[in-house]
C-alpha cells in the first residue's frame, strides 16, 4: 500500500473525529448558559469569559493558512486548490469564531426570546444564502463540484427550512402557549411543504428525485416535535442538546425506513397497492407456520439459555484466579462474526456415512461413543435445536460480560448481612445477587431477544432455510433482495416488529417502576 | 491456546485461590465463599465446551488445504501436520487489484474507531437526557427509540444511500479535488451508517446504567448550582465509564465484524473495503475455499480481543461502587 | 458554562490539530490535465486500441460478481486498454452483486457497468429503467461476434441491453482416464450407455456418482443443472425453450420423465454417494468438495460445469490422459451435442464516452482472446480462436460452441423469475433429493411461479 493512501486514510479519521468534536463542542456551548448563574458583573468580564479556547481556535486557523501559503511553491504536492482550499478555511474559521465571539457577547443581556428570535434569522439568512449559492453554483468555477442533483435538492428542503425558521423567529413575543403550538405547526408544515415541492419538481423530469425528501420531512418533522416538547418547560430545554443529533440521525436513518417499510407492506413487487395480500401470502405458503414456530422457539431459547448460562458462569469464575482468562475464553465467539461462526459450527456438524471417517467433531463423539453418525443439520426438528446452539454460543459471551460487571456492582454489605443471617451460598445468591442485578438482567434478556429475532446469517450460512429451519428474518431477507418482492419482505418485517412487542411492553413496566421508585 | 493449559486445576484453586487472596478485605472472602469446587468445576467444563469449535478453527487453519475437508481437526495429535501456508495466503496474496490485507486492515480500523467513538457520544448525551432532564413525553421518546432496535438495517438501506449520493457524495468529491491523496471514496458513508443503526441499542444500555446513579447524587450537584452539562460531564461520564467501555467493545465488534453495511455504503474497492469484505472474496464465490476461511477468521479475531483485554479492567471496577459511598 | 467550555477546549484543540496536519503530509501527485478524446498518435503496442481514443484522467466502474484470482484475471484482461486509453477501469467484485445491485441501483448510486451473471437479473434491473441501451458500437459488435441466440439473452422487451461477456459449459462428467482404463469402462456415448455403465460400476468396489448440492443459502443449484441438462436431451430444445418461460407448466409430463430420470441415477442408494455417504448426504455435501472423491477412486464420475476445472486443486492434471477428464454429457442418440451454458453480460448505468468506450472493449473479439489467453475461462465469442484457450478441455468446450450444429441453450434456472429461478427451484431440489417425489416437487415449483 502507498503511502499516501495511508496518510489519506488515516487523515480521513482524524479530520472526520476532529469535524465531529468540533461540532459537538459547538453544540455543547448552547448548555448551561450564564442566566444559570450570577451574571457577568461587567463588559470586560463577560468578554474575558471563553476568551482563551477562542484565542486559541483563531491561532490555529491562522496556522492553517499561513501554513499553506509558506508552502505552496515550497514542496511540490501543495497543489494551488489545496493551498486555496486551505486558506479559504482559515479565514473561514477565524470569521465564524469571532462572528459566534461578538453574537454571544452581544446577545448576553438580551432576553432569552431577543436571542431566540435573532439565532432562528441568522439561521434563515445563512441557510437562504446557502440556496442561492447553489443556484448559482454553475457559474462559480470554485463550486464546480456541486451536482445538478444538489442543485436541485438544495430549494426543495431550503425554502421550506428557512421559511419555517423565519415563522417561528416572527411570533417569538406571541403567549407561551399559542407560540408553542404554532411553532410546532410551523415546522410541520414545512416538512409538508418539503415532498410537495419535491412532488411538483419530480414532474416532468427524466430521472426520480428519489425518497429521500421524505426523509428530510421527518427530519424537520422531529425538530419541530423536540422543541415543542423542551418549550413546555425551562428546565426542559437543555434536552434539545443532548437529544438533537441522535433524534435526527434517527429520524433520517430509522424512523422514516421504518414508515416506508409499513407503506411496503402493502404493495407488490411494482410498488402498486395490493391491499393485505403479502399477509395473506404469508400466511398460506405451505412453510409459513414451519417458519413462524422457528422463529418463536428461536426467541425463547436463547435468551433464556444464554442468559442462563452466562449468569452462572459469571458467578462461578466471580474472584476466581484467572478470571481473565475464563471470561476471555467464552467472550471469544463474540468477537467471531455471525458467518464466521455460522462455518466453524457447519463443520462441528458435518456428515460421513457410517463406514466413513467423520470430519465433524459431534458426530464423531456419537461414534465413539458408539452412535450412529447423523445428519445433524437435515433431520428436523432437531436440526433447528443445532442453531439455536451456534447463536447461544455466540451470546452467552455477551450476557456472561454484562453480568460480571452487575455482579461486582452488588454491594458487599448486604452479602454480609445475608451471610450473618445463616443464608447459604444459594439462597444468598438467589435473595441478595439475584435482585441486585435485575435491572441487567432485564437488559441482557431484552438485547439477547431483540438480537435473536434479527438474527438471519446463521440461518443463511447453515442451512438456507432449508429442511424446515427457516426463521421470519430469514425470509425477509430472501423475499426482498433474492426474490425482488420487497412488499414481502417488509410484510415480514411488520411480523418480526410484532413478536417484538411484548417485550417493548414488557421494558416500558420495568421503566415505569424505576421511575415511580425515583 | 487450550483452555486446560491455562486455567488452574479444580482440585487446587479454592485452596490457592484462598492463599493468594491472603490481604484482601473481609468483604472479598464473603464473596469468594460464593463459589465452590463444584463451581469451578462447572466453570471449566463450560470453558472447554465454548473453546472447542475456536480451537478447532485454529488447528484447522494450520493444517494443509487437503486435509481441512478431508479428516477431522483431531487427527491432527496422531498425525501432527502444520503448515503456514494458509496464513500466507490470506496475508500475502496480492495483486493489483486486491492488494494484500494489510490495506483492509486499516481501513477496518478507521472504519471501526470511529464507528464506536461517535455513536457512543452521542448515545451517551441522549441516555442522559432521558434519564435526567425532565421533559414532557420522555417515556414515549424513550420508548420509540427502543422500539427502533427491531427496524431490520436491511429496510433502512435504500433510502440511507439515497440521501448519501444526494448530499454527501458532492462534498467527499469536492474534498478529494482539494487534497488529492484523500481518494473520493470515503469512510463517511460508512460511520454515518455505524452510528445510525447503532444508535438505539447505544442508548437504551446507557441509559439503563445512566438511570441508575442514586438521584441524591445529581440532586447534591443541582442544589451546589451545577448545570445539565457540569452534571453530565462531572458526574455521569466518570460514573458510567465501565457502562460506555462494555459498550464500546461490543460497539466495536458489530462494527468490525460487519459485512452489510460495508457492503452498501462503502465503494468496495481497497481504498475503504474492509477486512470482512476481504475475507467473503478470498473465500470465492461459493466459499469454497475452506483453508482461507480458517486463517482469515484467526487474523480478523486479532484486534477485537485486542480491544476485550483493554478494555477489560473497567468491566472489574465496580459499576455503581463509588457513586452511593462517594 | 465553565466546564462545557472545558470540555470544549480539548475537542477543539484536537479539530484544528488535524485540520493543521492535513497541510504538512504526504508528496501527492499535482493533478493531471484532463482532456477527453484528444487524438494523438497512437503509442508503441498501443495501435490494437487506437480506435478507442484517449481519455486522460477518466475513470469507470464495473461491478461484477467475479472474485479473486478471477478478478485478478479480469483487472489484467484490460490492463493494456488501460494503459493505451488512459481510462482507469476500477472493478469491485462480490458475492452479494445479486442483491446489492438492486440497493445501489435504486440508492441513485449505480456502477458505470455491471457484469450480470444472469439474463434474468439484467432483465428484472432493466426493467426499473435505469439499465441503458447498448451503444451502436455495441450492438455493432454483438451482431459481429455473437450468434442470435446469445444476443437475444441480452435482450429485454426488444431492446439490447448488454453484450455477452464470458462463457461457461454446463454438463461434464468428470472422471478419472486412469481408474476407467484399469477398469475398461468407455465413455458413453448416449444416455442409456450411461445408465448401463452406471450399473456396471455400481457393481465393482467403486460407487458410480459423486453428488453435492451445497453451495451456502444458494444451495441447490447443481441440482438444476441436472434436471436441465436432462430436459434439453430427453424432451429437446422446443420443450425446453417453452419450459423456461412458462408456456407449459413447470410439471409437465416430460419434465417429471426427465427428472426421474435423473433420479434413478441419483436418488439410487447403490449409486451415490462414492466417498461422503448415502443419499442423503447429498443435499449437504458442499459442490467445491464434492467432486474430489474421483480422484482418489471412491467415485467414478461427478457432473459439473466446466469451471469445476479450477476446483481439483494444485498438482492435478485435468487432461484426456491425466488425473481427470471431462466427457459432455451425452445425448439420447450419439452425436446429438446439446449443451447448457451460462455467461456474464455488461449492462450500461453511463452513457459517457469512456463508459462506451470500455464496453465496446468487452464486447470485443480482442478482449475475448485477450481473457481467454490468460487462461481458466472461456467465450462463445464467435472471434476467439480456439488455440487461446488455457487448457484442453477449454479448449474443446470453446469449440463445442463455436461449433454450428451445437444445440445450445442457456442454463434455464438463470433464466427464469428470481422466485423461482433462485428460489423454489432450488429449495426444490433439496426437498426432492431428501425424499419428497418429483411430482410434488415440480407441482410446488410451478404453484410458485409468478
Amino acid at each position: 500500500m502507498s503511502t499516501m493512501d495511508l496518510i489519506g486514510k488515516v487523515m480521513q479519521a482524524l479530520v472526520g473525529l476532529a469535524a465531529f468534536g468540533v461540532v459537538m463542542a459547538l453544540l455543547l456551548a448552547f448548555l448551561d448558559r450564564p442566566e444559570d448563574k450570577p451574571r457577568m458583573a461587567s463588559w470586560g468580564a463577560a468578554i474575558k469569559q471563553g476568551l482563551r479556547p477562542r484565542v486559541i481556535l483563531i491561532a490555529a486557523f491562522a496556522l492553517i493558512a499561513v501554513l499553506a501559503r509558506v508552502l505552496y511553491g515550497a514542496v511540490p504536492w501543495m497543489t494551488q486548490e489545496l493551498t486555496n482550499a486551505a486558506i479559504l478555511v482559515g479565514v473561514a474559521g477565524i470569521a465564524v469564531v469571532v462572528l459566534q465571539w461578538l453574537l454571544d457577547r452581544l446577545l448576553q443581556p438580551a432576553a432569552p426570546r431577543v436571542r431566540s428570535a435573532v439565532m432562528r434569522l441568522l439561521g434563515a439568512a445563512l441557510v437562504i444564502a446557502l440556496v442561492i449559492l447553489a443556484q448559482m453554483a454553475e457559474s462559480i468555477p470554485a463550486l464546480d463540484w456541486v451536482t445538478p442533483a444538489l442543485v436541485l435538492a438544495a430549494p426543495i428542503v431550503g425554502w421550506p427550512l428557512a421559511a419555517a425558521l423565519l415563522a417561528t423567529a416572527a411570533i417569538a413575543f406571541l403567549p407561551d402557549r399559542i407560540r408553542r403550538h404554532v411553532r410546532l405547526i410551523a415546522w410541520l408544515v414545512a416538512a409538508v411543504a418539503v415532498v410537495a415541492v419535491a412532488f411538483v419538481l419530480e414532474q416532468g423530469r427524466e430521472q426520480p428525485i428519489g425518497v429521500w425528501p421524505w426523509a428530510a420531512a421527518a427530519a424537520l418533522s422531529i425538530v419541530g416535535v423536540l422543541g415543542y416538547l423542551a418549550d413546555q418547560h425551562d428546565d426542559s430545554k437543555p434536552m434539545l442538546v443532548f437529544l438533537m443529533p441522535a433524534a435526527l440521525l434517527l429520524t433520517v436513518g430509522l424512523v422514516y425506513p421504518a414508515i416506508r417499510t409499513t407503506v411496503l407492506a402493502f404493495t407488490d413487487a411494482s410498488g402498486t397497492f395490493n391491499g393485505i395480500e403479502n399477509f395473506v401470502w404469508m400466511f398460506t405458503q405451505p412453510e409459513a407456520l414451519v417458519t413462524l414456530g422457528n422463529t418463536v422457539v428461536w426467541v425463547i431459547l436463547v435468551p433464556l439459555l444464554s442468559t442462563a448460562i452466562g449468569l452462572a458462569y459469571a458467578v462461578f469464575i466471580d474472584k476466581s484466579r484467572g478470571e481473565r482468562v475464563y471470561k476471555m475464553l467464552v467472550f471469544m465467539p463474540m468477537a467471531i462474526s455471525m458467518v464466521g461462526a455460522s462455518i466453524i459450527w457447519r463443520f462441528m456438524y458435518a456428515y460421513r456415512g457410517p463406514e466413513q471417517e467423520q470430519i465433524g467433531l459431534v458426530n464423531q463423539v456419537i461414534v465413539w461413543f458408539g452412535g450412529e453418525p447423523q445428519q445433524i443439520l437435515q433431520n428436523s426438528p432437531w436440526n433447528t435445536l443445532a442453531l439455536i446452539v451456534v447463536m447461544i454460543w455466540i451470546q452467552t459471551g455477551f450476557a456472561m460480560v454484562v453480568l460480571s460487571a452487575a455482579i461486582k456492582g452488588v454491594p458487599t454489605e448486604q452479602l454480609e448481612a445475608a451471610e450473618i443471617d445463616g443464608a447459604n451460598p444459594w439462597q444468598r445468591f438467589a435473595n441478595v445477587t439475584v435482585p441486585g442485578i435485575r435491572t441487567s438482567l432485564v437488559v441482557v434478556v431484552t438485547t439477547i431477544s431483540i438480537a435473536t429475532l434479527k438474527v438471519f446469517d446463521i440461518v443463511r450460512t447453515m442451512t438456507a432455510g432449508n429442511f424446515n429451519t427457516s426463521v421470519v428474518a430469514n425470509e425477509m431477507y430472501t423475499q426482498a433482495f433474492r426474490s425482488g418482492e420487497p412488499g414481502r419482505g417488509a410484510a415480514l418485517a411488520l411480523i418480526l416488529f410484532i413478536m417484538v412487542l411484548p417485550v417493548v411492553v414488557y421494558n416500558i413496566r420495568v421503566l415505569n417502576q424505576q421511575k415511580a421508585i425515583r | 491456546m487450550s483452555s486446560v493449559a491455562v486455567t488452574p486445576d479444580p482440585e487446587i484453586t479454592p485452596k490457592s485461590a484462598d492463599a493468594s487472596l491472603g490481604g484482601t478485605t473481609r468483604a472479598d472472602r464473603v464473596k469468594r465463599r460464593l463459589t465452590s469446587p463444584g463451581a469451578t468445576i462447572a466453570a471449566l467444563i463450560i470453558a472447554v465446551i465454548w473453546t472447542i469449535p475456536t480451537f478447532g478453527l485454529l488447528l484447522s487453519s494450520f493444517r494443509p488445504a487437503g486435509q481441512i475437508s478431508t479428516t477431522g481437526w483431531w487427527t491432527f495429535f496422531g498425525d501432527p501436520q502444520l503448515t503456514l501456508a494458509n496464513y500466507g495466503e490470506v496475508l500475502f496474496s496480492g495483486s493489483a487489484s486486491s492488494p494484500q490485507l494489510g490495506e483492509y486492515f486499516v481501513n477496518s480500523l478507521a472504519i471501526a474507531i470511529p464507528g464506536t467513538i461517535i455513536p457512543l457520544v452521542l448515545a451517551a448525551l441522549a441516555a442522559y437526557a432521558f434519564a435526567w432532564v425532565k421533559f414532557k413525553g420522555s417515556s414515549t421518546l424513550f420508548v420509540v427509540v427502543f422500539a427502533l432496535q427491531i427496524v431490520p438495517l436491511q429496510m433502512a438501506l435504500i433510502p440511507l444511500l439515497q440521501l448519501f449520493v444526494t448530499f454527501l457524495q458532492p462534498f467527499q468529491d469536492a474534498l478529494h479535488e482539494a487534497v488529492p491523496f484523500i481518494s473520493e471514496r470515503q469512510f463517511l458513508p460508512v460511520w454515518i451508517a455505524h452510528a445510525i443503526f447503532g444508535l438505539p441499542l447505544a442508548i437504551f444500555l446507557l441509559h439503563n446504567f445512566i438511570s441508575a446513579i442514586p438521584a441524591d447524587v445529581i440532586e447534591a450537584a443541582r442544589v451546589d448550582g451545577a448545570g445539565h452539562g457540569q452534571i453530565f460531564f462531572r458526574i455521569i461520564l466518570p460514573l458510567a465509564t465501565p457502562a460506555i467501555a462494555s459498550f464500546a467493545i461490543f460497539q466495536f465488534l458489530w462494527v468490525w465484524n460487519d459485512l452489510l453495511v460495508a457492503l452498501v455504503f462503502s465503494s468496495g474497492t481497497p481504498d475503504t473495503a474492509p477486512l470482512t469484505q476481504r475475507l467473503a472474496e478470498l473465500a470465492g464465490s461459493r466459499g469454497e475455499n475452506w483453508e482461507r476461511l480458517t486463517a482469515g477468521a484467526f487474523v480478523s479475531l486479532v484486534v477485537p480481543l485486542l480491544v476485550f483485554f483493554g478494555l477489560q479492567r473497567y468491566f472489574v471496577r465496580g459499576l455503581l461502587a463509588g457513586s452511593a459511598k462517594g | 458554562m465553565k466546564h462545557a467550555r472545558r470540555m470544549a477546549l480539548p475537542l477543539g484543540i484536537v479539530g484544528v490539530a488535524a485540520l493543521a496536519l492535513t497541510g504538512c503530509v504526504g508528496d501527492a501527485e499535482p493533478g493531471a490535465s484532463e482532456e477527453p478524446g484528444g487524438t494523438a498518435a497512437p503509442a508503441e503496442g498501443c495501435e490494437d486500441y487506437a480506435d478507442y481514443g484517449t481519455f486522460e484522467g477518466a475513470e469507470v466502474n464495473i461491478y461484477g460478481t467475479i472474485l479473486d484470482e478471477e478478478a485478478n484475471r479480469l483487472n489484467e484482461s484490460w490492463a493494456d486498454f488501460s494503459e493505451c486509453t488512459g481510462i482507469e477501469v476500477v472493478y469491485e467484485g462480490s458475492a452479494e452483486f445479486e442483491a446489492q445491485i438492486n440497493v445501489r441501483v435504486q440508492g441513485g448510486n449505480p456502477p458505470d457497468l455491471a457484469i450480470f451473471p444472469q439474463p434474468g437479473l439484467l432483465a428484472s434491473v432493466a426493467g426499473t429503467g435505469s439499465v441503458l441501451p447498448a451503444p451502436e458500437s455495441v450492438v455493432a459488435n454483438a451482431q459481429e461476434f455473437w450468434t442470435e441466440d446469445w444476443q437475444n439473452y441480452g435482450t429485454v422487451d426488444g431492446t439490447f441491453y448488454a453484450a455477452p461477456l464470458m462463457a461457461s459449459v454446463k454438463g461434464f462428467v468428470w472422471y478419472s482416464p486412469s481408474v476407467w482404463e484399469e477398469n475398461g469402462w468407455e465413455v458413453p456415448t448416449t444416455l442409456d450407455e450411461l445408465d448401463e455403465l452406471t450399473a456396471t460400476i455400481a457393481e465393482s468396489e467403486v460407487t458410480p456418482w459423486c453428488v453435492g448440492f451445497g453451495s451456502g443459502e444458494a444451495t441447490g443449484w447443481p441440482g438444476t443443472d441436472w434436471v436441465e441438462d436432462y430436459v434439453l436431451r430427453t424432451a429437446g430444445p422446443d420443450v425446453y425453450d417453452q419450459w423456461i418461460t412458462h408456456e407449459i407448466p413447470f410439471d409437465s409430463p416430460e419434465i417429471v420423465e426427465a427428472m426421474d430420470r435423473v433420479g434413478d441415477l441419483i436418488k439410487n442408494p447403490d449409486y451415490v454417494n462414492g466417498g461422503i455417504g448415502d443419499v442423503s448426504t447429498i443435499a449437504t455435501t458442499d459442490f467445491g468438495e464434492a467432486g474430489l472423491p474421483v480422484l482418489d477412486g471412491e467415485c467414478a464420475m461427478h457432473h459439473q460445469a466446466s469451471f469445476y476445472e479450477g476446483f481439483w486443486g494444485e498438482g492435478v492434471t485435468v487432461a484426456e490422459d491425466g488425473d481427470v477428464w471431462g466427457f459432455i454429457l451425452p445425448g439420447t442418440e450419439a452425436d446429438a451435442a446439446a449443451v447448457t451454458g451460462g455467461g456474464e453480460f455488461v449492462g450500461a448505468f453511463s452513457d459517457a464516452e469512456e463508459v462506451v468506450a470500455v464496453q465496446t472493449y468487452l464486447s470485443s473479439d480482442l478482449w475475448a482472446n485477450n481473457r481467454v489467453s490468460l487462461g481458466g475461462v472461456i467465450s462463445a465469442n464467435s472471434g476467439l480462436d480456439p488455440a487461446n484457450a488455457g487448457s484442453d478441455l477449454l479448449q474443446s468446450a470453446v469449440e463445442t460452441l463455436q461449433d454450428p450444429n451445437t444445440t445450445f441453450r442457456f442454463d434455464g434456472s438463470d433464466l427464469m423469475p428470481g422466485a423461482v429461478g433462485s428460489g423454489t427451484f432450488w429449495t426444490g431440489m433439496v426437498d426432492w433429493v431428501s425424499g419428497a417425489d418429483t411430482e410434488s416437487v415440480l407441482a410446488q415449483i410451478e404453484s410458485s411461479w409468478p
